[in-house]
């Protein structure tokens, strides 16, 4: 296993979201996490990165190993070089195309042609560099949201993490711009682990090789995607899926 | 900016007319008012409003020559307060909106720079004069003064910055934090960058105030005319020249002409206030 979650519980000031997860995340896999909104999803892919660590009142009990050592026995700082993030939305920093990818890189002194490299393999990496490689020094935002959801993968990529989360990373964009970001997904899962949030079932069914169903705060069922789709053992997993092929 | 389903312009309903003429003829005085004070400064002051008047030595204590002296003074209080203030306000701020420190300092030092804020200036001059004048033995100079302007112009500096910080998306922050970005680093290469052209739009503001200020100059930098060559010699702004002019007799027409040139100042910084605002929007 890449990543594991022994007993993981998290807490929202004195609301308790999530209530022990046990959940095995192997490498070069996609792993889909789905359930209805306000699951727990979200806050336990933040987990895995300690993102909850930048909001005060937010709680983190349990075990998180990356390749079986305890992840809290690292700056989380270096835990998120290692262990990268996509958004919800696509954020990128009000700089160029070239800084965006060169920032994460850069905070750790890479610089000149080294630096050039990396922007340039992430960018191809992200399908980006052809649309964008006559123009590196232009303003980022000023990118369409699927291109500027693609810098934000490729800024990932540039820190050649083991690990990729994704939060929703296409509920802001058109179905030609998630197509493209499903498609890097598909040619990045032989490199890398990724653990991916969807409210989209069809997206679930086309990337992930295992899908987890969470559902009040609990890890209800989880497996291969295609037996989990077809034949998902538990009541509520039935339920929920019967339900969403319904929309 | 208008989004589908919002009203794109002004709300009208029934019996609003005579509303609407009342609030057209109050915006019509204060335009008028603003053009008027501004055709008496050219009607009286453009004439006297010379390159040699602007670049010249004052004789007479001002009433013939130029105000070379006093445009030096002037841009050497207006740098000074800046270099003091900028600073120190955009570090408060940057404590207070990055760093989350403990409730009750942050409600005590909110409530500082609000009551900072509301304080006459002839205040900020009585203690900038007994604190740098005497106590600290700068004496009348521009370092004292800029060191009170600086004082006075923290209350705007650390509002419009902690205005900007607080704008600035938890989405960029969280993009920098899941680069490995320390929380430092996080702060000054993404949510300093980002907030800038706010900053700078408070500071270029604050800018004006300083430019404009007279009593608490008065009493700190004095009121030397000689050509000011260090922070540590007195000199005279172009609001305290002005005040001397007028309130002394000496030259109406130097008067005028010297409040034209600090209008003009002042109207400069603030468009450029306005146009850094605009492109920051921009982008």
């Amino acid at each position: 296993m890449k990543m594991e979650t022994h007993g993981l519980r998290v807490w929202y000031g004195q609301t308790e979201a999530l209530h022990g997860i046990d959940l095995g995340i192997p490498d070069r896999t996609v792993t889909a996490l789905i359930g209805p909104s306000g699951c727990g999803k979200s806050t336990f892919l933040r987990a895995l990165n300690r993102m909850h660590d930048l909001t005060p009142g937010v709680r983190v009990r349990g075990r998180i190993l990356l390749d079986g050592a305890p992840i809290d026995r690292v700056a989380p700082e270096e835990l998120r070089c290692r262990v990268g993030m996509l958004f919800q939305r696509p954020n990128p920093f009000p700089m160029s195309i070239y800084a965006n990818i060169a920032f994460g890189p850069s905070l750790f002194g890479v610089r000149g042609r080294e630096l050039d490299g990396i922007v340039e393999g992430s960018l191809k990496r992200a399908a980006l560099w052809n649309e964008v490689k006559h123009r590196l020094q232009s303003d980022a935002t000023r990118l369409s949201g699927g291109q500027q959801q693609r810098l934000c993968l490729a800024r990932a990529l540039a820190m050649e993490p083991e690990l990729l989360l994704m939060d929703e990373p296409c509920s802001a964009l058109d179905p030609t711009a998630t197509e493209a970001i499903e498609e890097l997904i598909l040619s990045l899962r032989q490199q890398i682990a990724i653990v991916i949030v969807t409210h989209s079932m069809g997206q679930a069914r086309r990337v992930a090789d295992r899908i987890a169903f969470f559902q009040d705060g609990c890890l209800v069922e989880e497996g291969p995607a295609t037996a989990l789709l077809e034949g998902p053992v538990q009541p509520a997993t039935r339920q929920f899926l019967s339900r969403e092929s319904a929309i | 900016m208008a989004r589908p389903g919002s009203f794109d312009g002004a709300v009208c309903y029934k019996g609003g007319a005579p509303l609407k003429a009342l609030l057209t003829a109050l915006a019509m005085l204060v335009t008028g008012l603003l053009a008027g004070l501004l055709a008496l400064l050219l009607l009286r002051g453009a004439g006297d409003l010379t390159l040699h008047f602007l670049l010249g030595i004052p004789t007479r204590a001002g009433r013939e020559g130029g105000i070379l002296p006093v445009l030096a003074a002037t841009a050497w209080l207006a740098g000074g307060s800046m270099a003091i203030a900028l600073p120190l306000g955009i570090g408060t701020a940057l404590y207070l909106r990055e760093y989350a420190p403990p409730a009750h300092i942050v409600s005590v030092l909110r409530a500082l720079t609000e009551t900072l804020a509301g304080v006459p200036s002839i205040l900020f001059g009585l203690f900038g004069f007994a604190l740098f004048v005497v106590r600290l033995g700068w004496g009348w100079s521009l370092l004292s003064g800029s060191a009170t302007l600086a004082l006075m112009l923290l209350p705007t500096i650390i509002r419009t910055s902690e205005e900007a910080l607080a704008a600035v998306p938890l989405a960029l922050r969280e993009g920098a934090a899941a680069l490995g970005a320390t929380r430092w680093q996080a702060v000054a290469r993404v949510t300093l960058r980002q907030a800038a052209p706010g900053i700078m739009t408070g500071a270029v503001l604050a800018l004006g105030r300083a430019l404009g200020e007279t009593a608490a100059v008065l009493l700190t930098a004095g009121s030397d005319l000689a050509l000011p060559l260090s922070p540590f010699d007195p000199g005279r702004s172009m609001a305290v020249h002005l005040y001397i002019l007028a309130t002394e007799g000496l030259s109406d027409g130097r008067a005028y002409a010297t409040a034209l040139a600090l209008v003009v100042a002042v109207l400069a910084v603030n468009l450029s206030a306005n146009f850094l605002l605009q492109r920051g929007h921009r982008s």
